[in-house]
């Protein structure tokens, strides 16, 4: 036993491969003078900051895509889908200001330490060096959500560096990647961040824990060296479980703050949108020194006061020319500590507090004209009509078609149509009345009062339900049919694909009777094909069931429909359907509607109703004259409307069961989509379609809603026998 | 007093050197170029808002007060066109006469707001404040407002986009 002690022991299997006990000595069992200590554990805490950095980065750039068109989508995708997204993205904002005041304490601590003095000159400057890098990490990253802040934040960064003597200009150039904020900044500013600030730092990292090794723990400066020495502990376990515990301590406080505040997100970074563009709260100081440095002077606050803060700091070992590491013998550099610590909180306190955001007095503004604007008492329909021709008729035109003006102004609605109609919701229209739509819809927030603007949105509303007094006193022809090309995605989608492909692009309601129906949502079947291919389809149809859409759409609304198709990807886009009130004006294909007369204007609401709701889910395959012809050569067993012996077949409740619960492999269930009332609607609706006599094929319109009413007593008798029947006794 | 073998060994740490170094010239030439690619652009690229830009209808825009517009303009943008919005404050002043200014700060760059109880455009970044002509009232701005070129055609308004350098007391336009 004793000679096996002082000979080494024979090297293991692994040992003899791996040398690991060197590697163990060197990096675990190095003996610190002076024994553990909690004060050392405040720079591996620094160490392990960065870590858990390095890891969310990683994490979080597993879901980004720097490029303009993507880069706040996806960070809005990891922050409102990914599992866990917003929690990690969290730890990596909030860490990121941990780190900077986790670097600062250090720093304060080796300043009062005396640590930076003979023989560890070197080891300060690296350090000065790593503070840097984090800066630099710091303003880089800040862009990468391209969110408002992001973006005006970066602008502000840019400038500071445009004004840097002589190289200011080539300086932003290189870092913005071309003359102007965009891609490349993008792409730059995502790789600095990613690959070359982390790169370096681990090297300045390795550096300066190599010189820290070199050197040892600093002793205290009332420590003899003789008292240092005795005291020595290796590094394993004693400090290592220090270090530990003071890591347990800040992940727990920053996962708790990160559970209770996640990291902000704004909307998309709009250059033509005003902003108050503010820096993260560490740079709050110096954003507010910049407001004291006027016109030619401007440069000393952009440039030459840091340039001098990070020479004087990095230089100062060489600078401090005191001998004692005491802090209480060394008063001018405390001095000088307490100076500029209690000048940078206070001023970032004092930035912070002063900040005055210029939105409030705007909005107050705003705030008494919208109240001086507000009348009185209830806005009566005659006040609605004379707003509407004051503020909108210019353009819209008093019959709200705004055809007179459309030459010039080619995306201008056309309030009469009943695709915009359903396009829209009454909050679209109530918030563009309110924010307008630049440039050519101006905002009426300023004008017009809440209930003004709302009273507008149903008066706009009235245009495709029936006539106005607006009309009343200028009457017009009915307009012609909005041909597809005047119809946005959206409606073209409501119009033609909706029915088959459902509000979410998956498909799900009618994939069981069409098994090739893809799911848009699926991001590899979006991947999987090109636009082109897309855009065949549509024009010229595909497989058994998706009809040839080129008669309706032109190789223009084509490509807009595969864009609007791609915004299905991930299942980010739903489109909206409005169940309670699906708001249809005249209907101008199909049974004649136009001509019912006025005096049944609930039926006629309950009429258009069920054309809106037709022309929605049943018209892509029944077609817009109920014969299915379209689609009976891929669905041989489609009815026929039109075919009085198959309307005698079923009976009212049959045929609502089977718009509620479908019928055969091809027929969709519509339950969840329309309401019973509304199914029972859709049965007048397509008894409707039945000629009044055998021999005419198509009925005359003129008696369409006399029918309608004549078959909806029908139902409601029927309805009634059956409730009777199954009513317990 | 060396060995001939020191010698040589001396000559070939040096010669080792000079290699080392040439292959880092070797990797670093090429790299340090292809980062330096902002500064060199392809020939006949459009520089952006070269041309004049519909910045809509001038009917809409009361006359005699300011009003932010939105300017898109079609510029490269990396590997592909993209449109980019500006912001711009219009006043018309007569029928015809517009002026129209940049909304972008001649400070550092945020973007200035037009603020109606003060009559004054005000900078919320830096606390620059522009009268109502846009010259320079107080804050640090070392100039006034940027004047952009603008003209009227068939009741619409047409506007030249440009940046600005900033920082400087002259209104320089950044060469795209």
């Amino acid at each position: 036993m004793q000679t096996g002690q002082e000979q080494p022991p024979q090297p293991g299997f692994w040992e003899h491969r791996t040398g690991w006990m060197l590697l163990r000595k060197l990096l675990f069992l190095e003996p610190l003078p002076g024994g553990s200590r909690w004060a050392a554990a405040f720079g591996s805490l620094l160490l392990f900051s960065f870590v858990l950095q390095v890891v969310t980065g990683i994490l979080l750039s597993m879901n980004y895509a720097p490029a303009i068109a993507t880069a706040w989508p996806s960070v809005k995708f990891i922050q409102n889908e990914v599992s866990l997204g917003a929690f990690i993205r969290a730890v990596h904002h909030w860490g990121s200001s941990a780190m900077v005041i986790l670097l600062l304490v250090h720093l304060v601590q080796v300043f009062v330490w005396g640590a930076y003095k003979k023989p560890r000159e070197l080891t300060w400057m690296v350090g000065v060096l790593l503070l840097c890098c984090v800066l630099g990490l710091a303003f880089t990253g800040y862009l990468l959500p391209w969110d408002q802040k992001a973006y005006w934040a970066t602008k502000v960064g840019l400038g500071i560096a445009s004004t840097v003597p002589i190289v200011g200009d080539d300086l932003r150039t290189l870092l913005q990647g071309g003359p102007q904020m965009g891609n490349l900044t993008l792409t730059r500013f995502f790789t600095i961040h990613t690959f070359l600030l982390p790169g370096l730092l681990i090297l300045l990292v390795v550096v300066h824990l190599y010189l820290f090794r070199l050197h040892g723990v600093t002793p205290a400066p009332w420590e003899s060296a003789a008292l240092h020495k005795a005291q020595e502990e290796p590094f394993w376990p004693g400090q290592v479980l220090k270090d530990g515990v003071v890591w347990l301590v800040f992940l727990v406080g920053l996962g708790l703050w990160c559970y209770y505040w996640p990291a902000p997100l704004e909307e998309q970074a709009d250059p033509s949108q005003p902003y108050e563009a503010r820096p993260e709260w560490y740079f709050m100081f110096y954003f507010r020194i910049l407001r004291y440095f006027d016109g030619p002077l401007e440069v000393v606050g952009t440039f030459v006061l840091p340039l001098v803060f990070f020479l004087l700091l990095f230089l100062w070992p060489f600078l401090d020319r005191n001998p004692h590491r005491d802090p209480r013998r060394r008063p001018l550099a405390m001095g000088l500590l307490s100076l500029g610590s209690c000048g940078l909180i206070g001023l970032t306190i004092f930035a912070i507090v002063t900040d005055v955001r210029m939105t409030e007095p705007v909005q107050a503004a705003a705030k008494t004209a919208a109240q001086k604007a507000e009348p009185a008492g209830p806005i009566q329909r005659a006040d609605v009509a004379k707003i509407y021709q004051t503020n909108c008729a210019a353009c819209h035109g008093i019959d709200g078609s705004g055809k007179h003006i459309r030459a010039g102004m080619p995306s201008i609605p056309d309030f009469t149509s009943m695709a915009w109609q359903m396009s829209k919701t009454d909050l679209e229209i109530t918030h563009r009345i309110q924010d307008g739509d630049e440039p050519l819809m101006p905002a009426f927030r300023d004008k017009l009062s809440q209930p003004e603007m709302l009273a507008l949105a149903i008066y706009v509303r009235a245009f495709a339900s029936g006539p106005t007094e607006a009309e009343a006193l200028a009457p017009i022809k009915p307009p012609a049919a909005p041909g597809a090309s005047q119809m946005s995605p959206t409606q073209i989608y409501r119009a033609y694909c909706l029915a088959c492909h459902d509000a979410d692009g998956r498909g799900q309601t009618a994939h069981k009777a069409m098994p090739g129906l893809p799911d848009f949502a699926d991001p590899k079947w979006q991947s999987a094909h090109t636009d082109g291919e897309f855009k065949l389809a549509i024009l010229n149809g595909k497989g058994k069931f998706m009809p040839p859409m080129k008669d309706k759409l032109g190789p223009e609304d084509a490509n807009k429909m595969v864009v609007y198709m791609r915004a299905f990807g991930g299942g980010k886009q739903v489109v909206k359907i409005e169940h309670e009130h699906p708001f249809v004006p005249p209907a101008l294909e199909g049974p004649g509607v136009e001509s019912a007369p006025k005096e049944s204007a609930k039926t006629a609401v309950r009429l258009r109703a069920a054309t809106g709701l037709y022309r929605q889910y049943c018209l892509v395959c029944h077609g817009s004259d109920g014969r299915g012809q379209e689609m009976r050569a891929s669905m041989p067993v489609i009815p026929d409307f039109t075919n009085p012996a198959l309307q005698k077949q079923v009976s009212n409740p049959q045929l609502a069961t089977y718009i509620l619960d479908g019928k055969g492999t091809l027929m969709p269930s519509f339950r969840g989509r329309v309401n019973d009332e509304q199914a029972q609607d859709l049965v007048a609706y397509v008894r409707a379609f039945r000629p009044a006599s055998a021999d005419t094929p198509v009925a005359p319109t003129g008696d369409f809603d006399k029918r309608f009413r004549e078959l909806q007593n029908q139902w409601n008798e029927l309805d009634k026998q059956l409730k009777k029947l199954s009513a317990p006794k | 007093m060396e060995e001939p073998n020191t010698k040589r060994r001396r000559f070939l740490g040096v010669l080792t050197g000079v290699l080392m170094a040439f292959i880092g010239l070797l990797v670093a030439i090429p790299a340090v170029g292809y980062f330096l690619a902002p500064f060199r652009r392809k020939p006949g690229l459009e520089s952006p808002g070269a041309e004049f830009q519909n910045a809509g209808p001038l009917q809409h825009i009361p006359i005699g007060a300011w009003h932010l517009l939105t300017l898109e303009v079609v510029h490269e943008d990396g590997w592909k066109k993209a449109k980019t919005r500006h912001g711009i404050w219009v006043r018309r002043e007569a029928d015809e006469k517009v002026v129209v200014l940049s909304s972008i700060c001649p400070h550092l760059g945020c973007p200035v707001n037009w603020n109606p109880g003060r009559s004054a455009f005000l900078c919320p970044c830096h606390g620059g404040v522009f009268g109502a002509d846009g010259n320079k009232i107080d804050g640090p701005p070392p100039r006034a407002m940027d004047h952009l070129e603008s003209q009227v055609q068939g009741g619409h308004l047409w506007v030249k986009w440009q940046d600005f350098k900033i920082g400087v007391a002259e209104s320089v336009p950044v060469s795209a």
